[in-house]
């Protein structure tokens, strides 16, 4: 026997994290209890306590808590140590994993971070995870009094309100806070989020200047993909947004299509579209690594492909 | 032992843990700083100066300049794996770089310590680059040949003349300029009279005369140097009056192996893009890798690339060692690597068919920088006298050219 | 004049892992190991840091014998001194025990006002060490720092989150972690390798810390499976002129309902 008690800052993982609960307490024989910080104007705890959470405690004073994950993990400590043994499930961002973290050394407990998968075995949660950049598959089986695994982003589906009656307890919390917050500034979400994008063009190095986007968001369009791009064109170059670059250290992408123009191929840039459907690549050298990972291949010059590939798609099957 | 060799030692290959980091990390700076700039500097055949600059601060310059005198400090081992990595990204950088060593060698050798201090830090550091001039354009091989003239004026040397082939002359602030000072007693004595000067390049008289197009090591020019009545001061003759042919058949043997490695830089490169495109390329259905034809040239690649890769660090290791038979290796080692690399890349252009003498490709490049490795630093047919020579010598005490 | 430790980790070329094909299994027999690229940045940024305000470096990490290779390359970069908690089997520790046992190691570090990490390590990329470093510890952490500046025994950070940027500060003694964006690493040169080979390295075992394998960590990680995933490519090339290329390739998509 034992409890669920879930976190993250994020609102759409915590709807996810709900429903994966609610599941792994029927199996456990507990219940499922969320966390929520902050002042929650969007009204997720009651949201939550809606969709079969059993109790949802929510710190909800200062506002800027939900900022601190220390603050985060002190409540959710707090929360789980009530039980007298927890499975705690984190959502798997930055911050998330600080939480989880944190957490761990407080309760003494084993942790997991980017699960893609969680699962109960008998009393052990058997967990999968990436390793190697994606290449390599990690199954772990954790246990003890209290375990915490961060659950990846859309890896479960948001649980739906059933009309359950959980009920939110208004909690509070004097953590003790070693950093200040000097300066947030919101980044640009792109109206695009390509980890649920279809299709994509994707461009790198291969692209001589930022001018030359056009083309790219050119055979885009043409496609009905969206457009992103492995690390230098964004992180060094800065031609193109955070948001778009996919890679080990970027976004991880499913798309059906994925279109690599002018992209070596590098790990770091393969990790992030391991789970494409198809991938095609368009590079000028017939050595790069992209060959040996795509489905299909042009050798030759993007600055040639790519237009041909728009003029095809445009003429041929009036796009 | 073994004839030619007469220890089990004298077969050994050995590396230490920093030779591994130190290669690591050399071609970390190539891919990452010289690749990416290869299409441009072939196209302007040009290595732009913010690229000399780092290389000099990672003192590439002065790798075999002794740590005093403000270099690395590095054996020959250390060099040899220089050469090669850098040969395996981009060639004509290495020439460009290692072409100091033709300076700083005899300097270390045979100069003065006021010499060594005055030349020696600033081109160890990369602050200054440096030039070796013995070439002209009647005397290659023959290095006797040289009619660059130098005579006696008081405290000074006037030197007159025109050196050819000089690589990275139009760059260089420093030139060790081979010249006649005394005619040769005999028609069988020409090597005696030759001596070697310091000249540096705002000495007046002293221009860059020509710079020659070529077809391969785009970005590591080749000059011609006219010297009209340049005076040299007596402080800047290199080892003693006369010991200029000395100088320079010990300059050429320390400068072999650093080839030879260059050399087998171009040849793993070639198998390893051969082998890349055979495992991507399908033809009549099948993989590249999967046709017999491909399989024996990628086996001839290799048996020659390993080949040459024992050769060269084999002589490298003897050099460490102090040992005389690295003279011997050193030559069969060049021989063998340049021609090795030059069969590996005309391998690698049947593989890769078509698109192997595209430009882009930067395949057909290999072939254009590999062919002068095989006649610069004493051509390999000179080498194949220096191996027999040397053999003669050291076997038998008697050198069968009778000089 | 801050002290740093920079931790690094010795981890297993990925680029070599031998991989079964059939049935996906991963075998590390005879991989080479390197050090975690990302490692050297966080060296790198010490090394930003000491250039700036001065300050001791050293390096620590728990791994096999083996490991002292990354140490020597951090020390070539410029560590004073280093630090290697030889333990052959360092490799499958969780984040935990390895936690457990750097808490312990730092006091043979002789103090230290920042405590420097990669966000992540090449091989597993957690990211939990840190948070579960700082809260055995009571050390301030910032994570995820993209910039860093040490002024008045005041630490302040540029974090990257997935929708915001925060710059945050903790005095120090503190822990960080650097992004990949952070910088370049500088590579060391010959005379610095050479340096670096004979300088000594601080070895120590679990005992010598007065710790047991069996008493480290919360013990409650156990792994069950390693397999390499991999998504079998086609790898068809089409050739010919660019329009014709361009045509099988369309092809090809419209056949798999992909365009069209």
């Amino acid at each position: 026997m034992a409890d669920i008690v879930f976190y993250s800052e994020d609102d759409d993982l915590l709807h996810e994290l709900a429903g994966l609960s609610s599941t792994l307490a029927a199996q456990a024989g507990g219940g499922s209890f969320g966390v929520v910080m902050g002042d929650d104007k969007a009204g997720t705890a009651s949201s939550l306590a809606s969709e079969g959470v059993s109790e949802v405690y929510l710190y909800r004073a200062p506002a800027t808590l939900r900022d601190y994950p220390e603050a985060s993990a002190q409540a959710v400590a707090q929360v789980a140590a009530a039980h007298p043994s927890a499975y705690v499930l984190v959502g798997s961002t930055k911050d998330g994993k600080v939480v989880a973290g944190r957490l761990a050394a407080m309760l003494g407990a084993s942790a997991a971070s980017d699960c893609s998968s969680v699962q109960l075995s008998g009393m052990d949660l058997i967990v999968e995870r990436p390793s190697y950049g994606g290449r390599v598959r990690t199954r772990a089986a954790l246990s003890g009094k209290y375990v915490v695994a961060c659950v990846k982003a859309r890896a479960y589906p948001k649980a739906i309100p059933s009309g359950a009656a959980g009920k939110v307890i208004e909690s509070s919390i004097s953590p003790v806070l070693t950093t200040s917050m000097i300066e947030v500034r919101e980044r640009p979400v792109s109206s695009m989020d390509l980890t649920r994008a279809e299709k994509i063009v994707s461009v790198g190095r291969g692209l001589k200047k930022k001018e030359d986007l056009q083309m790219i968001s050119g055979l885009a369009d043409a496609m009905g993909a969206s457009v992103g791009c492995s690390r230098p064109l964004s992180a060094d170059l800065g031609w193109l947004p955070e948001e778009a670059h996919i890679g080990l250290t970027g976004l991880e992408v499913k798309p059906k299509l994925y279109v690599a123009v002018g992209i070596s191929g590098q790990l770091q840039h393969l990790a992030g579209v391991k789970e494409a459907g198809t991938i095609v690549a368009v590079n000028t050298d017939k050595g790069a690594p992209i060959f040996a990972n795509a489905d299909y291949g042009i050798v030759g010059d993007l600055y040639q492909v790519v237009p041909e590939m728009q003029r095809q798609l445009v003429a041929t099957r009036g796009r | 032992m073994v004839f030619p060799l007469t220890e089990l030692g004298d077969y050994e290959i050995k590396f230490k843990p920093e030779h591994e980091m130190f290669r690591k990390l050399v071609r970390e700076f190539f891919e990452k700083e010289v690749e990416p700039r290869v299409s441009e500097i072939e196209e302007n055949d040009e290595v732009p100066a913010d690229l000399l600059k780092k290389m000099g601060e990672m003192g590439f310059q002065g790798i075999a300049v002794p740590q005093e005198y403000g270099g690395q400090g590095g054996d020959q081992t250390s060099m040899a794996i220089f050469c090669e990595e850098a040969g395996r990204v981009y060639p004509a950088v290495m020439t460009l770089v290692g072409v100091n060593g033709l300076f700083t060698v005899p300097v270390v050798e045979f100069g003065t310590e006021e010499q060594k201090k005055k030349y020696l830090p600033p081109i160890a550091r990369g602050e200054k680059h440096s030039a070796h001039a013995t070439s002209e354009a009647g005397a290659g091989s023959d290095v006797a040949g040289v009619v660059t003239k130098a005579e006696r004026r008081g405290d000074n040397w006037v030197l007159n003349g025109r050196k050819a082939f000089i690589s990275g002359g139009d760059i260089a602030d420093y030139h060790l300029v081979l010249a006649r000072t005394s005619p040769p007693p005999s028609r069988k004595e020409r090597w005696k009279g030759l001596t070697f000067f310091i000249v540096e390049k705002e000495m007046p008289g002293f221009t860059v005369a020509k710079r020659m197009k070529k077809s391969g090591l785009k970005g590591s020019p080749i000059v011609e140097l006219q010297l009209d009545n340049v005076e040299v001061p007596d402080a800047n003759r290199l080892g003693n009056e006369g010991d200029g042919f000395k100088i320079a058949m010990e300059t050429f043997d320390h400068g072999r192996i650093g080839v030879a490695a260059q050399a087998l830089g171009i040849a793993q490169m070639a198998f390893e893009k051969s082998l890349n495109y055979a495992m991507q390329r399908s033809t009549f259905e099948r993989l590249l890798i999967q046709q017999q034809v491909i399989d024996n040239y990628l086996a001839d690649m290799l048996m020659r690339l390993v080949s040459a890769r024992q050769l060269v660090y084999w002589a490298s290791y003897l050099a460490d060692l102090g040992k005389k038979e690295y003279l011997i290796a050193a030559s069969l080692a060049k021989a063998y690597a340049t021609e090795a690399a030059e069969f590996a890349a005309l391998k690698a252009i049947s593989i890769h068919g078509g698109v192997g003498v595209v430009t882009d490709s930067h395949i057909e490049r290999m072939l254009r920088d590999v062919e002068i490795t095989k006649i610069y630093e004493g051509s390999n047919e000179i080498q194949r006298l220096v191996i027999i020579r040397q053999l003669m010598k050291q076997t038998l005490g008697f050198d069968p050219m009778g000089m | 004049m801050p002290n740093m430790v920079v931790l690094v980790k010795h981890v297993y070329d990925e680029n070599q892992l031998k991989v079964e094909r059939e049935t996906g299994k991963v075998s590390y027999e005879g991989v080479p190991g390197k050090i975690s690229d990302f490692d050297r940045k966080a060296m790198e940024a010490a090394l930003v840091l000491r250039s700036v305000g001065g300050g001791k470096i050293t390096s620590v990490t728990v791994g096999p014998e083996e490991a002292a290779k990354s140490l020597r390359e951090v020390m070539a970069m410029g560590a004073d001194q280093t630090i290697l908690v030889k333990e052959p089997t360092a490799g499958q520790l969780d984040s935990s025990a390895t936690a457990d046992i750097l808490a312990k190691a730092l006091e043979k570090a002789g103090g230290f006002d920042l405590l420097i990490c990669a966000e992540g390590s090449v091989d597993s990329y957690t990211s939990l060490l840190a948070p579960m470093l700082a809260e055995k510890l009571h050390l301030p952490l910032i994570t995820y720092a993209q910039s860093l500046q040490v002024k008045d025994g005041t630490l302040r950070a540029e974090r990257i989150l997935e929708k915001r940027m925060e710059v945050v500060e903790a005095r120090l003694p503190a822990l960080v972690t650097v992004t990949g964006e952070i910088n370049s690493p500088r590579i060391p040169t010959l005379l610095q390798i050479m340096g670096a080979m004979k300088k000594p390295i601080a070895t120590f075992t679990l005992a010598d810390l007065g710790l047991s394998l069996g008493a480290v960590g919360a013990r409650g990680y156990k792994l069950l499976e390693y397999s390499a995933k991999s998504k079998e490519r086609r790898k068809v090339v089409f050739d010919g002129t660019v329009p014709e290329a361009v045509t099988k390739l369309l092809d090809a998509l419209t056949r798999d309902g992909l365009v069209g």
